[in-house]
């Protein structure tokens, strides 16, 4: 297939809506992009397939948020591992300390006991309780700060 | 604060609130993950790497 693709800057935060600019652009003006996708994994940065690089310049001519395109053609191959999204839960670890980002706990802080990676929750014991009760969260409900391998460097 | 799109289970069609698909009458769910937009859906490579033959936003991932 005769096409190539690009990544593009973007501001962090502003990946699809960038996407959604460009794409309303292409279908209007008719450039010869095809395609744009938004990983879930990567802030800042989306990818394009298009005929050539002067396409998505083009399309991309006037849409706020955009920082230029990465120099550089991407293979296909090299972006596979974005057609699958792989959950959160997939890199939290038992003894992770996290940060809950949202729910009725948002801003606390607690350690990870149990990783369900099929229900995609996670079992977590805050560390402002009194007592240690287990808490179960979504996946993408937390932040990981400390991985449990670093944690030793707390130590007194 | 925004609507929480929903996704098509069977094709992965995004939908601002429906909650049946309408090209292949399967649940949505609010619960997705990755995006893409298909634009040239018989020129992409990425939309052939992913199954997908028609034009329109599409989730990667749908619990």
């Amino acid at each position: 297939m005769d096409s190539k693709i690009y990544a593009v800057r973007t501001t962090i935060g502003q990946e699809r809506n960038v996407a959604d600019m460009m794409s309303a652009r292409i279908e209007k003006e008719g450039f010869e992009v095809y395609a744009v996708l938004v990983p879930h994994d990567i802030r800042g940065y989306i990818l394009v397939e298009a005929k050539d690089k002067t396409e998505i310049e083009k399309a991309l001519r006037g849409v706020a948020h955009n920082k230029g395109i990465v120099p550089g053609e991407i293979p296909i191959a090299d972006i596979e591992r974005f057609f699958e999204p792989k959950p959160m839960v997939t890199k939290v670890e038992q003894g992770d300390i996290v940060e809950l980002i949202s729910g009725p706990f948002k801003g606390e802080k607690a350690r990870v006991v149990r990783v369900d990676l099929k229900k995609e929750e996670i079992t977590v014991e805050l560390f402002e309780a009194t007592v240690p009760i287990p808490v179960t969260v979504k996946g993408e409900s937390i932040k990981v700060i400390r991985k449990e391998a670093s944690e030793s460097e707390t130590g007194g | 604060m925004a609507k929480k799109e929903r996704a098509c289970k069977e094709c992965g069609r995004i939908y601002t609130s429906q909650e049946v698909c309408v090209y292949c009458n399967a649940p949505t769910s609010p619960d997705w993950l990755g995006y893409v937009r298909i634009i040239s859906p018989e020129k992409s490579e990425i939309a052939q790497k992913l199954g997908i033959n028609a034009k329109g936003k599409f989730a990667l991932r749908i619990k």
